[in-house]
């Protein structure tokens, strides 16, 4: 399901775009307060982002605040460091990357402080937001005991690489929309900074593959997942009619029976029509 | 009877007179109105109908109900009754074949009327699947006009000869006409050998055809789920309906005729008993259908037939439904089994009830099962829960109707009337030299 | 759903074709708004603009990092076919009368998103009582997309069609309007255009030169075409982009349950169910099943119900919805 055709829904959102600007203009006499919200994720397959979200209080409505510039430094002990830039989009969020995450600085408690600044425009004030994260590794697998498969996560400081104790993992199996969670919906990690749950033996997943997920949210790491794939899975099987010859299939796919019994009728009866006007010819010429 | 020469005069085709100037005239006046109306729906859309999305057809589709179901005649009169040598039916055949074949070309252009975007017609060729009842109905109904077609035309060909002799001094343009349609005939033994066995294999295969293409329309409506609609009774329900229109459309247009066209001699009192008795036994039967439809869903009462059955015998369809069942099925079932009521002029009063009684018999068969779907109505505007079709809806229906006249009209202008050719045959009347004064 | 970066290059290359813009900014609600804090190299703004129609004919300058090109199914592309559908997908909805209060948040929701114009809403919420003892409640109808779908097979001119994934979408650019498949179906689920729609979404059916704007069956109602008929598209467009139908994330009450048969699991954006365990537990059930038409919603009971059925009376018999409120 990639990214395409999106021409459609591009259009019709940009008329909603275009209307919505237009209420931007009436508010341009007095300024508004911008309010950032940011959240952290740490994807341990991947790349440490932002997801910030800006949005306003307008006329008792609350609005998206579209096409501003966010700046986002590194705050350490000494001063900050830009990091980079990011603009909103219509629906007022925007995703900022962390791109070398090993570079970031920590202040002395071993924090990563951030922060995310508007300066402010024709419309809205000056705004900022500061977001102090731990950084945390959470290492997801697969195991099997005694012909039962479990998920296992693992969570660490990344700093001391001592386990953390006592925080709150969900584990999931990864689907179409949202995750289905595997078995109680939290498991508090022990002494050794491990949970693990036994996963149904029915899960189904294409050719029986499934992606597996650990997931932490919590104050001081804010959002890690790890994932990984096993094909532990029930391979699915397509139980569509799609390629089979139907009274609802296309033309292509008309039952076969229907087909011959039809086109029968049809050239029988047709066949003799046309002998008979073959008839009308050799009346005229005899 | 007669001799040669005065049959030919008697039969050959005669311009209007004044009575068919004013109905000819009238004609096109319906027929411009409804092109005016027509224009508005092709302009704004079905919109301008009170077709909506539960009264989703209307008198579009029933008036096409209608018209096939006044086409089968063409199968009753010329097909069934001439195989099995009925003396009397002769006269009737090409009477019965122009009517078949100007209700069969006006139901196809009927259902494109329906049509929502009948720009894109031709996708029913580029993309026609034949899973849909409504292939199978394009199929037949082509069909079906081809054959009536070929039936009005083989037995026509003598006729053309006759025409073009007595044409020759008359009117040398019509003659010319005549004489291309004539195909050469000069009544060779080989001629006539064919002629016969083409019109007796057309006479056979117009009967199947015929039921074919009621069957199928009736399937339009029995292949859905709908209460009213969903019966196994319907291909048969929909044949003796179209038999009863069809012998009521005939017994109508040869009273009409009869008298414009002074066919006493050829139309005689006899038809009309004939067709008196047959409308009487057609009617019976389809009473026997209709009480097979409606009496046997009501014995039962699901919840959904219920409600579609309750319009009908005293809800809002109460008295189209009891008028058409009493006053177009009962009362000429009771009238003409009496031999005084089996005279041309009361003959004609009731075909003329049976046809406009099979019109709206075909209303009452498509709109109130519409209005009673499994959901209920609910959350759309008041007036999408009843169905009374607007003015330009009905100058549209009015127009196919007037179309089918039209039709009948010209073909009757042209075309004799009543067979020459057999009639002289059957009465043996010796073919002489025309005679140029008579 | 991930989406690819748009890099510099890549934008520039195609901005010199000049084919097929589109609006990133614009796809915010489609979850790829990563899309933007990746397109330029420093984040900002690059300065330069392009002119886009928009669809009511009108220039409009945007900056170009807005802007990102539409990707097309090249007629080699085996991925994803209109009439074919996602592959190994068979989308289902569940609907949980017990929480259906009437809020109409999904009708309104449909409305807007699909542009219906007039009273032909494809999700209606029924007053239903199936007998004088029983309470009353609110049902939710969409398309029931049929796994035996009586509306495709009627249909003489391929114009409606059953996908792989269970699918059952209308190909307005072919349908006749004859309205057979409204007659067959058993659900009332399909809506004709009687006049054409005047929505503020247009499209020019026979310009195929409108920067790249094709008809697709896939995002029903845009546009809707005078004389054919429209109804429920699961929303496909949606799932493209890896978010559920719009009615499913508008409802307040969490009624709408969506998701993949073969994944066995549906979700209503915040609770994520087994279908399997969920149906057998709340004695799930499909309308009409007597019919065999085999339909993709169920429906769980109204037993337990979080609010009273009188509460959604307030709105019951609201035949105008503010359909073009933002």
């Amino acid at each position: 399901m990639k990214s395409f055709k999106y021409s459609k829904i591009l259009i019709a959102l940009f008329g909603m775009f275009l209307l919505s600007s237009a209420t931007h203009k009436v508010q341009a006499q007095k300024k508004n307060k911008a309010r950032l919200t940011v959240k952290y994720k740490k994807h341990m397959n991947g790349d440490a982002l932002f997801e910030i979200k800006a949005g306003a209080r307008v006329d008792r409505k609350n609005v998206a605040v579209s096409g501003i510039e966010l700046t986002v430094s590194n705050v350490t002990d000494d001063g900050s460091n830009k990091i980079g830039s990011t603009v909103t989009d219509h629906m007022g969020q925007t995703v900022f990357v962390i791109e070398n995450f090993g570079s970031m600085q920590k202040d002395k408690e071993g924090v990563y402080n951030f922060k995310i600044q508007f300066n402010g425009n024709d419309e809205f004030k000056k705004v900022s937001k500061s977001i102090s994260v731990m950084d945390a590794n959470l290492l997801a697998s697969v195991e099997e005991i005694d012909e039962v498969n479990y998920l296992k996560a693992v969570l660490t400081d990344a700093t001391t690489n001592e386990p953390i104790t006592g925080e709150s993992v969900s584990l999931q199996v990864d689907r179409l929309f949202k995750p289905l969670t595997i078995g109680e919906s939290f498991y508090t990690t022990d002494a050794d900074g491990v949970v693990m749950a036994p996963i149904a033996n029915d899960i189904p997943g294409i050719d029986g593959n499934l992606t597996f997920m650990a997931v932490i949210d919590s104050d001081d790491y804010h959002k890690v997942i790890s994932s990984i794939d096993a094909k532990i899975g029930v391979p699915i099987v397509e139980n569509s009619t799609f390629d089979e010859r139907t009274l609802w299939s296309p033309r292509d796919k008309t039952p076969i029976l229907m087909l011959i019994f039809l086109n029968l009728l049809i050239f029988g009866i047709w066949s003799i029509l046309i002998y008979l006007t073959y008839n009308l010819i050799k009346i005229a010429k005899s | 009877m007669q001799n040669y020469n005065q049959l030919v005069n008697d039969l050959a085709p005669k311009k209007f007179g004044l009575f068919g100037k004013i109905w000819l005239g009238l004609l096109i006046v319906v027929l411009m109105a409804s092109f005016y109306a027509y224009y508005q729906q092709l302009k704004d859309g079905l919109v301008i109908t009170d077709l909506r999305d539960y009264a989703l057809w209307g008198i579009y589709i029933s008036n096409f109900v209608f018209f096939v179901a006044i086409s089968l005649v063409g199968s009753l009169v010329s097909a069934i009754l001439t195989l099995s040598k009925v003396p009397w039916a002769t006269p009737l055949t090409r009477i019965a074949e122009i009517i078949a074949i100007a209700a069969i070309v006006m139901a196809g252009l009927t259902i494109i009327i329906d049509m929502g975007a009948p720009q894109r017609l031709l996708n029913i060729f580029i993309y026609g699947r034949l899973q849909s009842p409504i292939i199978w109905d394009v199929i037949v109904i082509s069909t079906y006009l081809f054959i009536s077609l070929l039936l009005l035309y083989f037995p026509l060909i003598p006729d053309m000869a006759i025409l073009q002799k007595y044409y020759k001094n008359k009117s040398p343009k019509l003659s010319k006409w005549y004489g291309k349609l004539s195909l050469n005939w000069r009544g060779s033994d080989k001629q006539k050998h064919i002629l016969h066995s083409s019109i007796r294999t057309l006479s056979i295969l117009i009967i199947p055809v015929a039921f074919g293409i009621h069957t199928v329309t009736s399937w339009l409506f029995a292949t859905t789920y709908r209460p009213g609609w969903d019966s196994t009774n319907f291909g048969p329900y929909f044949i003796a309906g179209a038999f009863v229109a069809g012998a009521g459309g005939v017994a109508t247009i040869m009273y009409i005729l009869r008298r414009s066209l002074k066919l006493k001699n050829y139309i005689t009192d006899l038809h009309f008993d004939k067709m008196g008795k047959l409308m009487v036994l057609l009617c019976l039967i389809y009473l026997y259908f209709n009480v097979n439809e409606y009496l046997i869903p009501a014995y039962k009462n699901t919840h959904e037939e219920a409600e579609h059955l309750k319009g009908m015998f005293t809800g809002h369809f109460s008295v189209k439904f009891w008028l058409v069942i009493f006053g177009s099925l009962v009362l000429p079932v009771i009238l003409m089994v009496f031999k005084r009521f089996r005279k041309p002029l009361p003959v004609f009063i009731m075909g003329v009830i049976v046809v406009v009684g099979a019109w709206w018999k075909r209303y009452l068969i498509v709109t109130p099962t519409l209005l009673h779907p499994f959901l209920p109505i609910q959350d759309v505007p008041e007036s999408w829960h009843t169905y009374h079709p607007t003015i330009l809806e009905w100058t549209i229906t009015a127009g196919t109707l007037a179309a089918a006249l039209l039709i009948i009209t010209l073909l009757v202008r042209y075309l004799p009337v009543i067979p020459i050719h057999e009639i002289a045959e059957e009465n043996n009347i010796e073919e002489t030299e025309l005679n140029e004064k008579a | 759903m991930k989406e690819k970066p748009c890099n510099k290059s890549s934008r520039r290359n195609f901005l010199e074709k000049g084919i097929k813009l589109g609006l990133a900014t614009a796809v915010g609600s489609a979850g790829i708004a990563s899309v933007v804090g990746k397109t330029s190299d420093d984040g900002s703004p690059s300065g330069e603009t392009i002119e886009l129609m928009t669809t009511d004919g009108t220039l409009v300058k945007v900056d170009s990092t807005n802007v990102q090109k539409v990707e097309h199914p090249k007629d080699h592309d085996s991925e994803y076919r209109v009439r074919e559908g996602f592959k190994n997908r068979k989308f289902v909805m569940v609907v949980d009368l017990a929480r259906c209060k009437n809020a109409q948040k999904c009708v309104s929701s449909c409305n807007k998103s699909h542009f219906i114009t007039g009273e032909n809403a494809w999700l209606k919420i029924y007053k239903m009582q199936d007998n004088d003892a029983s309470s009353p409640y609110w049902q939710p109808t969409t398309c029931m997309h049929c796994d035996k779908p009586p509306c495709v097979k009627v249909c003489p001119v391929d114009a409606t069609f059953k996908r792989r994934d269970g699918i059952v979408l209308i190909d307005n650019e072919r349908c006749i309007g004859c309205r057979f498949c409204m007659a067959a179906c058993p659900y009332s689920a399909r809506v004709f255009n009687w006049s054409e729609p005047n929505q503020e979404i247009t499209m020019n059916m026979d310009d195929h030169h409108d920067h790249g704007m094709h008809y697709s069956a896939d995002h029903a109602g845009l546009p809707s075409v005078k004389g054919t008929v429209d109804k429920c598209d699961f929303c496909p467009h949606m799932i493209e982009a890896g978010e559920m139908p719009h009615c499913v994330s508008a409802c307040p009450n969490g009624v709408f349950f969506f998701g993949d048969q073969y994944e066995d699991t549906v979700t209503n954006g915040d609770e994520t169910f087994r279908l399997s365990a969920l149906l057998k537990e709340k004695a799930g059930y499909r309308l009409m099943e007597n019919l065999g038409t085999e339909p993709s919603l169920y429906y769980l009971p109204p037993v337990d119900r979080i609010v009273e059925f009188e509460e959604g009376m307030e709105l019951y018999n609201e035949k105008n919805p503010d359909i073009k409120s933002h």
